[in-house]
């Protein structure tokens, strides 16, 4: 059984998407589409044709499947219902943070490959984001992994016994600006629009069409939601049981479940409150949240706590 | 009696802001400082004889305050006479309102309020609560003609002291704070219990306390490298004011940090803060000397004058032992004579030739003969030409330096005092000589100012030969507080 | 209570929010919402005394606590706001150091601050972390100073210097005599008011609230 916790993920991502564009909408005073609506999309997606420019190379080709691989494999090694994966020896969070950039970085090469202007844009801002968002995330995650005294995700979410103290508020709220500059949302990018002169996720994904489209919102739901499993892992464990026995698992799913529809919840509510900023507004944030990672392990080091 | 001492000024500064007659005013500053200087002398006389307590031990006087109010209150009689005169002028021409006068004449005797606090404090919180009053009165002087210069300098003066000062109060909580560890209980602020204590307090802790005092302090006294709001102020001032800065604020500030130095020296040896203030002293000078050399404008100059002045002050302090701090004790009052004397002929000179260029002004013997001769005398006392009074205290302290064998110290010295020397020669000669390059036709010399400055000039030149006997008590009672003999 | 205080760690959080709040400084180029992260830092630093003061039952640090409330906490903070409506700049945008930097630099100096206060000789108080935190608050205030263009945003910047002393002062001693505090307060307040009656002066004559302007007199 806790050789398929990684199935949740992606069975489930699309739904904490549903989820998401829906509690948006709630907020902005629309309908919205229904909670299943990604779901819909994909199976439409993989049912059409694809439409390939001719000047592409193999890059273009394979780029679908390895970002889908990478991200089914950072999935494996995450812990999300228990903390006693097969894998969870390699679960280790510099390893998983590299298996996103290899994600990336194929992504950021397919969109050049087209071609286009809006591809090449889309790379390149992509690229440096990238650049200040990752030694944020591993700065706020570093904390966590000194308590630890592991940067092994399972150990962090078992020893996570300090639960409440200034330097994990610190490194939380930096690690949740980290996953809105990651999930490509607003005020970092706006996932809603194809507007050119501000889309950076959606400007690499500008070329593809049909079934290869089809992978790579999947695994961009996917790595959503291995996200935001990573923040409840290491700052909110409370309620992953290292049990591997059915009944336990049942009640930890029931428990994720609940964090994953806050998270998502929290994520639209960040959306609908703040505007889209300006890309040459961007180091000002992401370099506010560095400071509060900085500061976080700082404090930690400090106080101890 | 204090608390009446205390009062006068402050009663004075109300009636002052109150009254709306040119006359009265006036007369009512005079009145003030009057009743000011007869009613401190006994007060004076008293502390000489025996440490004095007010107000449950927070203000005292011992010699060393006693001095210090001896300055202040001297400085403040011969700088409200001065105003009288030098403020009407400037009304007569309009460049100032009555209402200007009035605001002038309070904020003048606020001013002399704060500093007589500052020389009675005995409890670091106070004297600090008073040297912070000092800055923000002052810096409404400062920029009291509202022009764009004046504004300038008073920010300058206001911010630079300010955040200075913020250190000083950081290193009174460390000092309460090892006052703490001392007894074991309540720490305390009244110096003269710390200075008993002394000896307990956690050097290290101390040494750290002086050093942010020194900063704090040092900002406000006008030492290198923290002195670039002096110059701005004290040339942006109105003249009375600029004397004022110069003769006794400063020191008021750095009688803060030999305040200090005194509980160090018990905590951790004399050497620490001594060095500290040789250090900063002879930079001080150093800094002076080349500003004073490029300087074009008098009122500057004379600031930056006061750096150097300092710089000798703190320079007598840092060499210690009897005849250091002797000669920095006497060098403390007659640089407040000469700068006084200096700001005031020179005050002469911008109402007559309306510039505080240099080579705007020429011939200043011809046209206002007793002002530019005195002018030329206190320049060449100030340069620490013999027979004036400040030839005798940097001699002193000189002698302090060959005896200690601080021979660094002593080249140094020379070197500077020399070059200082030929810049004031040069510039204040260009000034007194020549051919006038103003119209002949103007008022000509004003009695009373030149009544006063004569006054002062022949006390100046007496002070150079000769050290009375009511001085050196006060010198000596001063000696004994700083040494603790 | 107090267990709750000691378990939830309400002294950390709330020395870690003053530092936080003295950082952000750095990040705002509205000065209504500088003089709004000053108003909350005076509020914390208000809250902590209080405390503080009834973790160890020394009843005379309410009457601390109450001051810093009044005066840095509301009388100061609607002191600014007037003078800011007044100067009708809204805004301090080019700060001599971009906001980026300005916050990474910040950031360091906290960490300069704290390693260097690491063994410090400091070992009483309530809290050592609080004295580092002060300590770093007030090099962050001058560091504003430095940085800012505006005449306003310096005031701010030395007010949190000022917070910063208050905290550093209280952590060491608990608090001086009250009536020691009462005349330092009463000197800052009127230091505020005097450097807020510049502004308007610099405002008039130099027809700008930028200090760059201020180049008159050199020498």
């Amino acid at each position: 059984m806790e050789y398929l916790q990684f199935i949740v993920i992606i069975i489930f991502s699309p739904l904490i998407q549903g989820i998401i564009k829906k509690v948006k909408a709630a907020m902005q005073g629309r309908v919205g589409p229904g909670v299943f609506q990604p779901y819909y999309d994909l199976v439409r997606l993989l049912k059409k044709e694809m439409v390939i420019s001719g000047v592409t190379s193999w890059v273009f080709r394979a780029t679908p499947f390895i970002v889908f691989a990478s991200t089914v494999a950072a999935a494996m090694i995450i812990p999300v219902i228990t903390t006693r994966s097969p894998f969870s020896a390699m679960g280790d969070v510099i390893a998983l943070i590299y298996i996103f950039a290899l994600g990336r970085f194929f992504m950021a090469l397919a969109g050049l490959d087209a071609g286009t202007a809006f591809g090449g844009e889309g790379s390149s801002r992509e690229m440096a984001v990238a650049m200040l968002v990752e030694p944020m995330m591993m700065l706020s995650i570093f904390t966590a992994a000194i308590a630890a005294g592991s940067t092994n995700i399972a150990v962090i979410a078992e020893k996570q016994d300090i639960f409440y103290s200034p330097s994990h508020v610190l490194a939380l709220s930096a690690f949740i600006v980290a996953v809105v500059a990651e999930t490509g949302r607003i005020p970092v990018d706006n996932p809603d629009t194809h507007l050119e002169l501000t889309m950076i996720h959606e400007g690499m994904l500008l070329e593809y069409s049909g079934r290869y489209l089809a992978l790579m919102e999947w695994a961009h739901f996917m790595k959503q939601m291995l996200l935001f499993t990573l923040a409840v892992d290491i700052f909110f464990p409370l309620g992953i049981p290292a049990a591997t026995g059915l009944p336990g698992l049942a009640a930890s799913f029931g428990i994720y479940s609940l964090k994953m529809v806050l998270m998502a919840v929290l994520m639209a509510a960040i959306e609908s409150s703040r505007a889209k900023l300006r890309f040459f507004q961007l180091p000002s944030l992401l370099g506010g949240a560095f400071v509060l990672a900085l500061l976080s392990l700082l404090t930690y080091i400090m106080m101890g706590k | 009696m204090i608390g009446v001492l205390l009062l006068i000024p402050v009663v004075t500064a109300l009636l002052c802001s109150f009254f709306r007659n040119r006359k009265t005013i006036e007369v009512i500053n005079v009145i003030g400082v009057i009743a000011l200087t007869a009613v401190s002398v006994p007060q004076i006389t008293g502390a000489l004889s025996a440490q004095e307590y007010f107000m449950g031990g927070v203000l005292f006087m011992d010699a060393l305050s006693a001095y210090i109010m001896a300055i202040v209150v001297f400085i403040a009689l011969v700088a409200a006479i001065y105003s009288v005169d030098y403020m009407g002028q400037e009304y007569k021409e309009g460049a100032v309102t009555l209402k200007g006068l009035r605001y002038y004449y309070a904020l003048f005797h606020l001013f002399i309020f704060t500093m007589l606090l500052v020389s009675v404090s005995n409890n670091l919180a106070v004297f600090w609560i008073a040297i912070e009053g000092t800055t923000l009165v002052s810096a409404l002087l400062v920029g009291f003609y509202k022009n764009r210069q004046s504004i300038e300098a008073a920010w300058k003066y206001i911010i630079l002291c300010t955040v200075g000062i913020t250190f000083a109060l950081l290193g009174i909580f460390i000092t309460y704070y090892a006052s703490a560890g001392a007894t074991g209980g309540k720490g305390t602020l009244n110096w003269t219990e710390l200075r008993e204590m002394s000896h307990r307090l956690n050097p290290s802790t101390m040494k750290l306390a002086f050093i942010l005092i020194l900063i704090g302090y040092g900002t406000k006294a006008g030492l290198a490298p923290v002195h670039n709001w002096l110059p701005d102020a004290h040339s942006q001032a109105p003249t009375p004011i600029s004397a004022l800065l110069s003769s006794i604020l400063l020191k008021c500030a750095f009688i803060g940090i030999v305040r200090f130095a005194i509980i160090l020296n018990g905590s951790a040896g004399s050497s620490y803060a001594g060095n500290l203030l040789l250090i900063f002293g002879l930079l001080s000078m150093g800094i002076a000397t080349a500003f004073i050399l490029l300087q074009n404008n008098y009122k500057r100059l004379l600031a930056y004058h006061s750096i150097e002045h300092i710089g000798i002050i703190a320079t007598g302090m840092g060499l210690g032992g009897p005849l250091g701090i002797y000669g920095s004790l006497l060098h403390i009052l007659n640089h407040a004579i000469v700068k006084a004397l200096l700001f005031f002929t020179t005050g002469q000179v911008r109402l007559r030739y309306f510039s505080t260029k240099i080579d705007k002004v020429r011939g200043v013997i011809t046209l206002l003969p007793v002002s530019g001769a005195v002018m030329l005398l206190a320049a060449l006392a100030i340069a620490g030409t013999p027979p004036f009074n400040i030839f005798l205290s940097e001699f002193i302290i000189l002698k302090a330096a060959a005896e200690g064998g601080s021979w660094v110290t002593f080249t140094l010295f020379l070197v500077f005092a020399t070059i200082i020397f030929g810049g004031v020669l040069h510039h204040f000669g260009g000034m007194a000589f020549g051919e006038p390059n103003v119209s002949h036709e103007m008022k000509g010399e004003r009695k009373l100012v030149s009544i006063l400055i004569v006054v002062m000039a022949t006390g100046m030149l007496l002070l150079g030969v000769y050290v009375p006997s009511f001085l050196e008590l006060m010198l000596s009672g001063s000696l004994k507080v700083i040494t603790g003999g | 209570m107090k267990n709750w205080i000691q378990a939830f760690s309400v002294i950390d959080f709330i020395s870690v929010g003053i530092l936080l709040t003295a950082v952000s400084m750095n990040a705002l180029k509205r000065l209504e919402s500088c003089v709004k992260v000053y108003t909350l830092n005076s509020w914390l630093l208000a809250s902590l005394i209080a405390i503080v003061s009834f973790m160890i039952g020394e009843a005379h640090l309410y009457v601390a606590a109450a001051l810093t409330l009044t005066t840095k906490g509301v009388l100061l903070p609607v002191f600014l706001k007037r003078i800011v409506r007044q100067m009708k700049v809204t805004r301090d945008d080019e700060p001599y150091i971009n906001n980026a930097l300005s916050l990474t630099i910040s950031g360091v100096l906290v960490a300069v601050v704290y390693v260097s206060l690491g063994e410090g000789i400091f070992v009483s108080g309530f809290s050592r972390n609080v004295l580092q935190i002060s300590i770093a608050v007030i090099v962050i205030g001058l560091f504003t100073m430095i940085t800012r263009r505006k005449a306003i945003t310096q005031v701010i910047g030395l007010l949190f210097m000022e917070n910063g002393l208050f905290l550093a002062g209280f952590s060491l001693t608990f608090g001086m005599p009250l009536i020691i505090e009462l005349g330092v307060l009463f000197d800052m307040l009127m230091g505020v008011i005097i450097l807020g009656i510049f502004v308007v002066q610099i405002k008039r004559s130099f027809l700008s609230t930028d200090l760059d302007k201020l180049t008159t007199l050199r020498g």
